[in-house]
């Protein structure tokens, strides 16, 4: 789909498409330029749009209705550049080749710029349109789907501040140029993708050409690009009512989970992020991308819809990009430095004692568990409710690992493990995990919470209770009976819940896990 | 680069003379002349001829009249005037003067 003017040469009307237009539009300016000193230069230049004229409605036939923008070049190739209308010491230098060589100066390779011509902000979405050879109202609308991510602001001032501006004749017909060159038809790989590209050309203008159908698709196009402008617009107000929704509501409106209770953004932060400075940094950074992107997206509405150009939005939005990135750049810099605290693993095994029953009962502990009174947060695909006391985190739900038992009786082991930026701080963590259970001939009584001390922060601590299990012995929990397969015969069913692995959680449920998983993690 | 330029002085200065001879008998518009000067190589690109032709025009060597095409834009019709008609003598004259001067010397010189 490309955009086709309708212009008047000399009396005789043509369909022709955008791009060639503005090439030609061009080329007769600088011919103006070029003849300014010329006796008679009115006259000259009328006569040379005559012969275009001529020439585009040789061009055309039935099948044909649209002048393309090769049309135009190869008629620029045939009248020369405006020098050679005056300099006539260039005009003699030996036939052919040098209109080759004059082609090809004009069809080097395709390069990305951004087209101002057709730009509504700063022409980045023409601009790849024209390079990838599709239409801009298709990257405007792709470009739309990435700002609703949240990337697409970004990438667009980058590419804004990257990719030039095509500013001269030369730049254009690069920007829009066939990536192949027609004049070197001779070899055959170029002669096929010739055929390919006016194979192409026919269909495309059986389906462009006529005039109704052209008209239905600007009328169509404007439609898309009105929509897209709301479209920005709407978000923009979504964006803002969030934004004024989060600074009334005193930073602790914004639930990070839950159906249990809400917990401040802040207040995950700080049980997050290493220190409070980082906090602070961490909201400086995401207040200014937000802002930024709030007024990007009016901003790219009003441009939009109103089609307004000024050098100001420039300004505005190259200032608006400046926030955003530096707002990007605070945030991705506590995000690694956070990161890092979560680079090295490290656990704590502590025997909790042996049992010589068939049978090991698992009591679960819930008194310290108040229904509604914790946060809900989803970690490694599974909830984590957690509870906030003055100076410590606790944590509800325990981990429970079922393996054969070397002998006849159970063991059961309690496995402390946790997160940190080296392996003396991780095993640190996981030495500062609070959990009890306590064995009573065949029932294990084990509390549904842990907690270590908020300073801590969330580092992944984790409680699982490693419970080695004797041949032909079984477990019981929460009416649940868990056995393991036979050494000759480990992990196959002999009861349905054979597998080795589940949870208490917080509310003292079991939850079997029947997909296996987390099972990498049990091969002690 | 100095060769080049050379022949192009030469190719220069025999345009006008070409362009007046093709209009001697009958009348022309551009194209036809184009495609005249193109066949025979004394021109590589279009745009030479019109600054050529308006020039002419002006010094009264040629008139032109409009005509309707059925295949495109109307055609501006050049021919050539009586004034013309003589410059076109006087020139042939020289042309052919000068002609008879290059053989002369060449064929001395390739002796």
């Amino acid at each position: 789909m490309k955009k086709t003017v309708s212009v008047n040469i000399k009396g005789t009307n043509f369909l022709i498409e955008e791009d060639a237009y503005e090439l030609l539009q061009d080329y007769l300016k600088r011919l103006a330029v070029a003849l300014k000193n010329e006796e008679g230069s009115q006259e000259i230049l009328e006569d040379v749009e005559l012969r275009i004229a001529e020439i585009c409605s040789a061009k055309l036939s039935e099948t044909k209705t649209v002048i393309e923008l090769k049309d135009i070049e190869d008629i620029l190739v045939a009248l020369g550049d405006p020098s050679d209308f005056l300099d006539e010491d260039e005009v003699a230098s030996s036939s052919a080749d040098n209109t080759e060589s004059r082609r090809e100066n004009i069809k080097t390779n395709k390069r990305l710029f951004r087209d101002g011509d057709s730009s509504y902000v700063g022409g980045v979405c023409a601009g790849l349109g024209n390079y990838f050879g599709i239409d801009a109202l298709i990257v405007r609308l792709i470009f739309f789907v990435f700002i609703l991510s949240g990337i697409g602001i970004t990438i667009y001032i980058i590419l804004w501040i990257v990719v030039p501006k095509a500013e001269s004749t030369i730049d254009k017909l690069r920007m829009k140029g066939q990536p192949i060159t027609v004049e070197s038809v001779k070899n055959e790989v170029n002669s096929a993708a010739e055929n390919i590209k006016s194979g192409a050309n026919s269909i495309k203008n059986k389906i462009t050409g006529d005039p109704v159908n052209k008209e239905r698709a600007a009328r169509g196009k404007r439609a898309i690009t009105t929509l897209l402008g709301l479209g920005f617009f709407g978000f923009g107000i979504m964006n803002l009512i969030g934004f004024l929704v989060f600074i009334l509501g005193g930073f602790h409106f914004i639930p990070i989970h839950g159906d249990n209770g809400f917990l401040s953004i802040t207040s995950y932060g700080e049980l997050v992020l290493s220190s409070a400075g980082d906090v602070q940094l961490v909201w400086i950074g995401g207040l200014l991308l937000w802002i930024s992107s709030v007024i990007f997206l009016f901003v790219m509405g009003t441009l939009l819809l109103f089609k307004i150009k000024s050098k100001w939005t420039k300004f505005i939005i190259g200032g608006l990009g400046l926030f955003a990135i530096s707002g990007i750049v605070i945030c991705i810099v506590i995000g690694v430095r956070t990161g890092r605290d979560f680079a090295f693993d490290r656990e704590i095994d502590r025997f909790v004692g042996s049992s010589d029953q068939k049978e090991l009962v698992i009591v679960p502990r819930t008194k310290n568990y108040k229904k509604g009174a914790n946060y809900h947060i989803r970690r490694h695909g599974h909830f984590m409710d957690l509870e906030i006391e003055k100076d410590r985190i606790k944590s509800f739900g325990i981990e429970v690992i079922y393996v054969p038992s070397n002998d006849t009786s159970f063991h059961i082991i309690q496995n402390l493990s946790s997160s940190g930026n080296s392996a003396n701080s991780a095993l640190q963590r996981s030495k500062n995990i609070y959990h009890d259970m306590e064995l009573i001939n065949d029932t294990l009584y084990v509390d549904v919470e842990y907690s270590f001390p908020k300073k801590d922060k969330l580092r992944d601590q984790e409680v699982k209770i490693i419970i080695q299990i004797p041949e032909g012995s079984s477990v019981r929990l929460d009416n649940r009976t868990i056995h393991l397969g036979s050494k000759n015969n480990s992990g196959n069913a002999e009861h349905p819940y054979y597998k080795k692995q589940g949870q208490i959680r917080g509310d003292g449920y079991y939850d079997h896990y029947f997909d296996n998983r987390r099972s990498h993690e049990v091969q002690h | 680069m100095k060769l080049e330029n050379t022949k192009a002085q030469m190719r220069k200065g025999i345009l006008e003379f070409c362009i007046l001879s093709i209009l001697e008998n009958k009348e022309a518009y551009p194209s036809e002349i184009i495609g005249a000067l193109k066949d025979a190589k004394l021109i590589v690109v279009e745009g030479t001829l019109y600054p050529l032709l308006t020039r002419l025009k002006n010094a009264e060597l040629l008139t032109y009249r409009w005509e309707e095409s059925k295949s495109g834009p109307p055609r501006k019709y050049y021919s050539i005037t009586k004034m013309g008609t003589t410059f076109l003598e006087e020139l042939g004259e020289t042309w052919s003067e000068l002609n008879k001067a290059v053989s002369k010397i060449t064929k001395n010189t390739t002796k």
